[in-house]
């Protein structure tokens, strides 16, 4: 088992290392950085200083392989702008994103998984199909329209502007607004996944052989249908992660939520080409953490792979 | 029907009627059933018979749809509590226990099975945790396995298909109840798990005073065990006798069909001498499963099997599940790579160079399970003719080309037009057949070919097999795990236990007399037609002991 473990973590570095050489090399291709760092009428030796002084002048293995003998000593780059460490600039912003993210997948997580159990226990039903339709809604609304009406909606029709936290206050009541927008597609991806789910495990033949012997039905539902279907629900939560970071990078954006997807998309506009390597791999890492820690907890619900893994 | 006074279920007049539109009006009608203390009736009929939803009345556990219109249903002397949901709950599992026919699906697959029986005992009231326990323990050992504790901390997926109905009958019977009912538990078993389930069953029935509701499609396994046979046709009930007088002397033709599409053994006589189409020498298969992370763990499928395969003839390979006889037949199929050994196909050597495509148009394969064996979304018309049209036919030709094989198999004209789901088990089967032969094969293999059939449809199929053997010549490698059909059909046998041909030989020798150990306890594990089962699962049992279960 611990076997098992420690592969994964050796092939989620792997991962880690994989993604960062792609970032490094993509930032690269996509234009010189130190030209357009510098003014647009600077002189060549302007650009020529600029490019320098950042370490670009040398050939690209070189700079790679400075870039992640960095990386091991923990030295992730410095902004060009700000001349902040990379470091320091993410966990500036990192409690907002936490705070947001964490709300939006706690909405996502509880709502979707209570909404989708409602419909397949009343498979069916108008309450199926109100819950269906809904999650269609939610998967496919995309979240910079559906943030833009939220605003309209506060500062319009209630009087209060949701954009308010890009002073520096958050509460609670700016917080719902975008975390709602952010977790709204994962909310209805769960909501349909665990109606399909549950569906699939309360007709198992083990269900029925249950209440033949008269075990009684909330017991079946928590004790049985509960543990099987939360299993592939628990592998769709490792995936949601993901478009929940990408949400960020918008919903942010929409909000002006002084998070990290904003300072992303700040630092991709103005090249900030250390500020931006270290948050795709500080993205990277999580995503990578995540499905890894989904893995983990895979093997702890369901006995068949737990012992395939020992 | 006996002294009422001591009835312990007592069913009148019981009517359940289908949904509008289905094929018939009434999935049970007008049936009168009664059982005693220590009774064991048997309710015997084909799929969709409307066995199997008797069973669920008696747990008031209709599936939706189905409604009981009319009919009384007396239990323990007072009426069923049918509608009322707590009384029912208490009775379902508490006084009458349950026994199903897939024994690891019918078992939660991430909790243990020792809990799942613990459970049964809290949710009927049993208060100590301590107690459940040693109760869970106690059955585990009555269903005679061996390590109670390992099997308590274990997960259904870790127990054998006979291990885990075994804890079906163990949860079954945990609370002593009054009544239990058995729907075809030994269906999904091999041949001697049968036999020993059928045992168990019998003996705890008797140990525990149970009267005993038992549902089957086989009436070989009725011999076994019943007191009373109810025969089951479309709802109703076609016959009602003592087990000797259904056997011996039974008087409605559907009951005497039923016997009669028994397979019998020796109904086919040898062939003289023809040219050997396909031979396997030495044919080995090692798979290589993952152990660990790095590491592979070997396994022998098949050791050093080789057998010959001559024109017109028909080559049974008997096995139980695990035996290695579908690794040999997908050796042989060049579906599977061999380890060591060649498969000879007309005197070529096809393990060494391959196949190409016009030999794979000689040896063609029909598969266990016909439901999944086609395409749900091509027409059964194409799906017979895409063989023709892959050997090189026009889509013309390969459509009257298939046209002419689905009346050789018997089915309709419309079928053509038809999507799998339209057709019965029976008929998809003809459909595979007439799949595999529009290519004119000079070998068949019927891999379990008729496993997933009901018996009386299984005999149709055999004949089947039969006339187009003689209508067109091919040879046939028959894989099955019942000797029985394996006599009926068979010109010669290979025997496979554990990856090796213990017994090859001509059906007739080595089905009569059979020289290895493991034949003779196939053939004893075969349920007899008469009243001779007494003896054969006694062997049976004494084999148990000292053998066990193979898998």
């Amino acid at each position: 088992m611990t076997r098992v473990i420690l592969f994964r973590i050796l092939r989620s570095l792997a991962t880690l290392l994989i993604a960062v050489t792609i970032v490094f090399f993509f930032i690269r291709l996509s234009g010189d950085p130190a030209q357009a760092l510098a003014p647009p009428d600077a002189p060549p030796e302007v650009v020529e200083a600029y490019r320098v002084k950042l370490g670009l002048d040398k050939p690209l293995p070189v700079q790679y392989a400075n870039y992640v003998l960095g990386l091991f000593q923990g030295d992730f780059g410095y902004s060009i702008h700000t001349g902040k460490s990379s470091l320091t600039l993410f966990l500036e912003r990192l409690p907002a994103t936490l705070m947001l993210g964490g709300t939006a997948l706690a909405i996502a997580v509880i709502f979707g998984i209570s909404i989708g159990a409602i419909a397949a226990l009343n498979r069916n039903s108008f309450i199926d199909r109100l819950v269906m339709g809904f999650s269609v809604f939610a998967f496919a609304m995309p979240n910079f329209f559906f943030g833009l009406v939220v605003i309209l909606t506060g500062a319009l029709v209630f009087g209060i502007f949701f954009g308010a936290a890009a002073n520096g206050h958050i509460s609670l009541l700016l917080l719902l607004p975008p975390a709602a927008t952010l977790g709204l597609a994962s909310m209805g991806a769960f909501a349909r996944f665990t109606r399909s789910s549950l569906l699939e495990t309360i007709n198992q033949p083990f269900m029925m052989a249950l209440e033949a012997r008269g075990v009684p039905a909330s017991r079946r539902l928590w004790r049985h249908a509960a543990p099987n279907a939360a299993i592939p629900i628990v592998t769709m939560l490792g995936l949601s992660l993901g478009s929940l970071v990408a949400g960020a990078v918008v919903t942010e954006q929409v909000f002006a939520w002084p998070g990290v997807g904003q300072l992303l998309v700040r630092s991709v506009a103005t090249r900030d080409i250390a500020v931006v390597q270290f948050l795709v791999l500080a993205v990277t890492f999580s995503m990578t953490f995540a499905n890894l820690a989904v893995d983990i907890l895979y093997s702890f619900l369901d006995p068949r792979i737990r012992r395939a893994a020992s | 029907m006996g002294d009422s006074q001591s009835d312990l279920l007592d069913i009148r007049g019981l009517t359940i009627a289908l949904p509008e539109g289905a094929d018939r009006d009434h999935a049970v009608r007008g049936l009168d059933l009664s059982i005693r203390r220590g009774e064991c009736v048997c309710l015997v009929g084909e799929s969709g018979s409307g066995k199997s939803i008797t069973a669920q009345a008696l747990l008031d556990m209709l599936p939706r749809g189905l409604t009981k219109t009319e009919g009384a249903i007396a239990f323990e002397g007072a009426p069923l509590p049918a509608g009322d949901r707590a009384a029912m709950r208490r009775i379902r599992g508490d006084r009458i226990g349950l026994i199903f026919q897939e024994p690891a699906a019918t078992l939660d697959p991430v909790m243990t099975v020792g809990k799942q029986i613990e459970e049964l005992l809290q949710v009927h009231g049993m208060g100590s945790a301590r107690a459940r326990r040693a109760r869970a323990l106690e059955m585990i050992t009555a269903v005679r396995l061996a390590d109670p504790e390992r099997i308590h901390k274990s997960y259904p997926h870790q127990l054998s298909g006979g291990q885990a109905q075994r804890i079906a009958i163990a949860m079954a019977l945990a609370l002593k109840p009054a009544l239990l009912i058995a729907d075809e538990p030994t269906t999904a078993l091999d041949v001697t798990t049968q036999a020993e389930i059928l045992a168990l069953i019998r003996d705890l029935q008797h140990e525990f005073g149970a009267g005993l509701l038992f549902i089957t499609h086989d009436l070989s396994v009725v011999a076994d065990i019943a007191d009373r046979v109810m025969v089951m046709r479309e709802g109703e009930v076609v016959e009602t006798g003592t087990r000797d007088e259904i056997f011996e002397k039974p008087s409605h033709p559907y009951t005497i069909r039923l016997l009669e599409s028994l397979p019998k053994p020796g109904a086919k006589e040898t062939e003289p001498d023809e040219p050997v189409v396909l031979e396997a020498r030495d044919i080995a298969i090692t798979y290589h499963q993952r152990d660990g992370v790095f590491g592979t763990r070997a396994i022998e499928a098949v050791r050093g099997v080789s057998l010959v395969l001559k024109r017109g003839e028909t080559h049974g390979l008997v096995g139980q599940s695990g035996s290695g006889k579908s690794s040999l037949v997908r050796g042989i199929l060049q579906l599977e790579p061999l380890s060591g050994g060649t498969v000879l196909l007309d005197g070529i050597d096809i393990t060494a160079n391959g196949m190409t495509r016009a030999m794979r148009k000689r040896i063609q394969l029909v598969q266990q399970d016909p439901f999944s064996a086609l395409n749900p979304r091509q027409k059964a018309g194409w799906s017979v003719a895409e063989g023709a049209l892959i050997h090189g036919a026009t889509r013309k030709q390969a459509a009257e080309r298939a046209r002419e094989m689905l009346a050789l198999v018997g089915l309709p004209e419309q079928a053509f037009d038809r999507f799998p789901h339209e057709f019965s088990g029976g008929q998809r089967q003809r459909l595979c057949i007439a799949r595999a032969l529009v290519v004119e094969p000079e070998i068949l293999v019927a891999d379990e070919a008729i496993s997933a059939l009901d018996v009386s449809i299984q005999a149709q199929i055999l004949a089947l097999f039969a006339s187009l053997q003689k209508k067109l010549g091919f040879a046939m490698l028959f894989v099955t795990h019942d000797l029985r059909v394996a006599a009926s059909i068979c010109d010669a046998v290979t025997v496979m236990y554990r990856g090796e041909a213990v017994e090859q030989g001509s059906a007739s020798k080595v089905l009569v007399t059979p020289a290895h150990d493991y034949t003779r306890t196939l053939l004893d594990a075969v349920p007899d037609r008469a009243g001779r089962a007494t003896s054969s699962l006694a062997r049976v049992g004494s084999a148990v002991a000292t053998g066990g279960d193979p898998s």
